[in-house]
């Protein structure tokens, strides 16, 4: 999913570049990012990389050396702190990039930048934070306790035998719940390991297992005791705490509680830690094949272009396009007349279910929205700012296209059968309805409305109106026709609710 | 693994639920008495509210009826479905499921007359987010045709492929809203109590049931309309391994479970049983008292004359005891071969019955409750092929 240009450029310089262990990406008042260069860090891992045999590229063993000094009590307070800096500076690199990365992949259409990003995950000024370990206790409980940044949360719970610093930064990051929050709030799921667990049942595991990543049955076996275990605990403490939105890491004595029970089953004793990094290990492995299976954009996407009308390829079971062609101009020669009068009533109850659903100012929105679309055929990115909505995303949701198309023609479709359906049959079959549904689905796609054989009226209209489709004209048509009562309906209903 | 490959993709079917629907259906939850099955109902409860939010978006004129779901009457085990929810006339069936190639149905919900579904709606539950998408539908008479290509499980599930389901929920309003249930027909639900015969009737009334094809897993037309359910044979050397602690624990009180245990007592005991055996079992309700009746048939090659076994096991469902006074007869051309009865209470007891014939033989057994009522099966035959 990287894409390429970040794979060739930026990940390739980080790696070799030591310099990211004393330049800190740091976010100023302004929004923006620059890059501070710290000469104290610069001069403490220079001397650190002075160490004999050491690669400057070896990240996993300079990363190892530097916690080593952090946490080594026998180190000048002084050189710990540098050691420290130095991997904030490395951490503030690696959420820049997962900044990066997010609006790249997904920031066009869902309508952010990394600067709605950053201000979340980036917070580190690169000063020296009050401690609050060993030696220090009176200071701690004295003041209030420090506002602790991302980048100094990340070291604190970090292992270097049990992932790299990349590895856990990310970890951290997509963790993180007010990012989380705000990905979500712009249409973007990201779940936590421990919701992907949660979600899991062991015999589903077993099958992900061995016949998607291929592990032996005996690993299996052990993951579905971890699993199993780990259930057991957090899902009930879940519920019975009430707990409800973006899932918390298990608790100390939670993963004492799960190992308790693993042990009831095997002699293997784990340390909790040893125990958080197999389950986040078995939720990544349970993430990977979600989005194995999963992957692909969202397919309402491809209708949020008037000139696209590609949902006629994505329709099932379609014979071959010449006896499709017949057969369609025969079923609108045939029904011309009531095809036109189911569309005006189904749209009619479609765009009128809607306004009835949708809360004020949604419903003008609407409306707007969809005269904008299918009267002037402006592709939703254009809509969003005209209707006063950020993204073309939020455009998508709004006119949830597919859906209304698939509703009216469901009106049409109910409509239509008994005329076209034998009427002796005593039900209609399903396959029929299906097939039914299709035909009117290719009859509105068509660009070309000879079929219909619609008057000269065409001819003065706009040119993109022209190379719209039959839906779109008639849904055009009929806000021409009834959209001053619609929007006098809207009013009535605001000001009933209102009083 | 980089940050962007950690956003999963939804699709516009997704509903979002509010934060009252997740704490109710929390609440339900915690009412059910076994924790391991608390997770299960409240997922079942988050299905059913979202799949009751996106039907009244998009298409409020479909009735959707809820009074008999199975969720708001539990049985004994939570089922991992949300089954009997009625819209428009159709049953549908919930299965409450996270992206994956295969959806789990639990076998009565595929078998039970009063369980299945014209519709199985797979929905995703993303619970941290309180959304659920609707993934897509599977017809019940689809399923039927495709069902000889799936192995039940020893858990009691079948594992149908998700390709098999349409993945446009556009199609099932379509269905819901413009066809009628008697598009699928179901298989014919009995009405309780079974239909009763008094033994002064003929005891042979026709046609039978042809327990012979259950060795090949399959069910005759008559079977299935009685709602018998095949039981998967089971697992290979069960009784041998059965004293060492490598056996996989069996949830005591699922079918399966509770007939393996019974027939490794039954052998220890000194029974005779074939070892290329079928079973099936069939709960119901006669006179408000929940019964659970076993089956298991085979041939005995063995014999000078070829010969066959039917065995009844007669027991009590999950929960609760057979009624004292109860009694369980079979009778081969209207003579009684065996009759077993209940003299004294006791928790636990089942009333078990075996009789060996020649391969034309058939049997015709009858239960009769200590008032007097009584319910004849369709005689038993052995025809394998």
């Amino acid at each position: 999913m990287v894409p390429e240009r970040l794979k060739g450029r930026d990940k390739s310089i980080i790696m070799s570049n030591p310099s990211q262990y004393w330049n800190l990406v740091k976010l100023h008042a302004s929004g923006q990012v620059r890059l501070e260069e710290l000469p104290s860090a610069r001069a403490f891992l220079q001397q650190v990389l002075t160490a004999p045999a050491l690669d400057p590229t070896d990240h996993p063993t300079i990363q190892r050396l530097l916690v080593q000094h952090l946490r080594d009590p026998a180190i000048a307070v002084s050189d710990r702190a540098l050691a420290e800096l130095c991997l904030r500076c490395f951490i503030s690199h690696q959420i820049e990039q997962s900044c990066i990365q997010l609006e790249m992949q997904f920031g066009g259409y869902y309508g952010f930048t990394r600067q709605d990003l950053l201000p979340f995950v980036l917070d580190d000024d690169g000063r020296s934070i009050r401690r609050q370990e060993t030696g220090d206790h009176t200071a701690a409980t004295a003041s209030p306790p420090a506002y602790i940044p991302l980048s100094i949360q990340i070291l604190q719970k970090f292992d270097p035998t049990l992932a790299s610093l990349t590895t856990w930064t990310l970890r951290l990051v997509k963790q993180h719940r007010e990012l989380n929050a705000f990905l979500l709030q712009q249409g973007l799921c990201m779940l936590s390991d421990w919701a992907i667990l949660n979600d899991t049942q062991p015999k589903q595991l077993h099958r992900i297992l061995t016949q998607f990543h291929h592990l032996s049955e005996v690993e299996a076996q052990q993951a579905s005791l971890l699993l199993q275990s780990y259930h057991a605990v957090y899902r009930r403490d879940r519920l019975l705490q009430g707990q409800k939105g973006p899932c918390t890491e298990p608790s100390a004595s939670q993963l004492l509680e799960i190992t308790q029970m693993m042990q009831q089953q095997t002699p293997q004793v784990l340390l909790p830690s040893v125990l958080l990094a197999r389950l986040h290990v078995l939720a990544d492995r349970l993430r990977q094949y979600r989005i194995a299976i999963k992957r692909g954009i969202p397919s309402g996407r491809s209708l949020d272009d008037p000139g696209q009308e590609s949902l006629r390829e994505q329709l099932p079971g379609q014979p071959a396009e010449a006896s499709e062609e017949d057969g369609q101009v025969r079923f609108l020669q045939t029904y011309r007349q009531q095809f036109l009068e189911c569309l005006e009533q189904a749209l009619e109850q479609g765009i009128g279910d809607r306004l009835k659903r949708l809360k004020s100012p949604k419903d003008k929105t609407f409306l707007t929205a969809m005269r904008l679309f299918h009267c002037k055929g402006l592709p939703m990115a254009d809509i969003a700012p005209a209707v006063g909505l950020k993204a073309q995303y939020q455009v998508s949701r709004l006119l949830d296209l597919k859906a209304f198309r698939a509703d009216v023609r469901r009106c049409m479709v109910q409509a239509l059968h008994s005329q076209v359906v034998a009427q002796a049959q005593a039900y209609v079959e399903m396959d029929q309805l299906i097939r039914l549904d299709a035909q009117i689905e290719a009859a509105l796609a068509e660009q070309v409305d000879t079929l219909l054989q619609e008057d000269a009226a065409i001819a003065k209209t706009p040119k993109s109106y022209q190379i719209a489709s039959v839906f779109a004209r008639r849904v055009c048509q009929y806000l021409d026709q009834h959209g001053d009562r619609l929007l006098t309906e809207v009013n009535h209903k605001q000001s009933t609710t209102n009083a | 693994m980089d940050i962007v490959s950690n956003i999963e993709f939804q699709s516009e079917n997704l509903v979002q639920l509010s934060s009252k629907q997740v704490d109710e259906a929390m609440t339900l939850a915690r009412s059910r008495a076994h924790a391991a099955q608390q997770w299960q109902t409240y997922l079942n409860v988050l299905a059913l509210y979202g799949f009751e939010r996106w039907l009244s978006q998009r298409d409020p004129e479909i009735d959707l009826h809820c009074d008999r779901c199975s969720v708001f009457h539990p049985l004994e085990a939570e089922l991992a479905v949300v089954s009997n929810l009625e819209a428009n006339g159709f049953r549908l069936c919930l299965i409450p499921t996270s992206p994956n190639e295969v959806i789990d149905l639990p076998q009565v919900v595929v078998e039970q007359a009063d369980q299945v579904a014209h519709f199985y709606v797979a929905i995703t539950i993303y619970e941290e987010q309180a959304q659920v998408e609707i993934d897509g539908y599977l017809r019940y008479d689809q399923l039927a045709a495709q069902r000889s290509s799936l192995q039940l499980a020893e858990d009691g599930v079948y594992a149908v492929p998700f390709t098999w389901f349409d993945p446009d929920p556009d199609h099932l309003l379509l269905c819901l809203r413009c066809s009628d249930p008697a598009a699928i027909p179901l298989p014919m639900n009995q009405p309780e109590p079974l239909g009763l015969q008094p033994l002064t009737q003929p005891l042979m009334p026709q046609p039978l049931i042809n327990v012979g094809l259950w060795l090949h897993q399959q069910l005759d037309a008559l079977a299935a309309e009685w709602s018998w359910i095949l039981l998967p044979p089971p697992p290979l050397g069960l009784e041998m391994r059965s004293s060492l602690t490598l056996e996989r624990p069996q949830e005591p009180r699922m079918p399966a479970g509770e007939l393996y245990g019974l027939l490794r007592e039954l052998e220890r005991s000194g029974l005779r049983l074939p070892t290329q055996r079928a079973s099936g079992y069939r709960d119901w309700q006669l006179a408000n008292i929940p019964l659970r009746l076993f089956i298991v048939t085979g041939a005995l090659p063995d014999a000078a004359e070829p010969e066959w076994m039917l065995l009844l096991i007669l027991g009590a469902q999950p929960g609760t005891d057979l009624p004292t006074g109860l009694s369980l007869r079979i009778c081969s051309d209207a003579t009684v071969l065996v009759e077993r009865s209940l003299d004294s209470p006791a928790a636990g007891d089942y009333l078990i019955a075996q009789v060996v014939g020649s391969l034309a033989e058939q049997f015709v057994a009858t239960l009769t409750l200590p008032d007097g009522q009584s319910v004849t099966f369709p005689p038993f035959a052995f025809q394998p092929q």
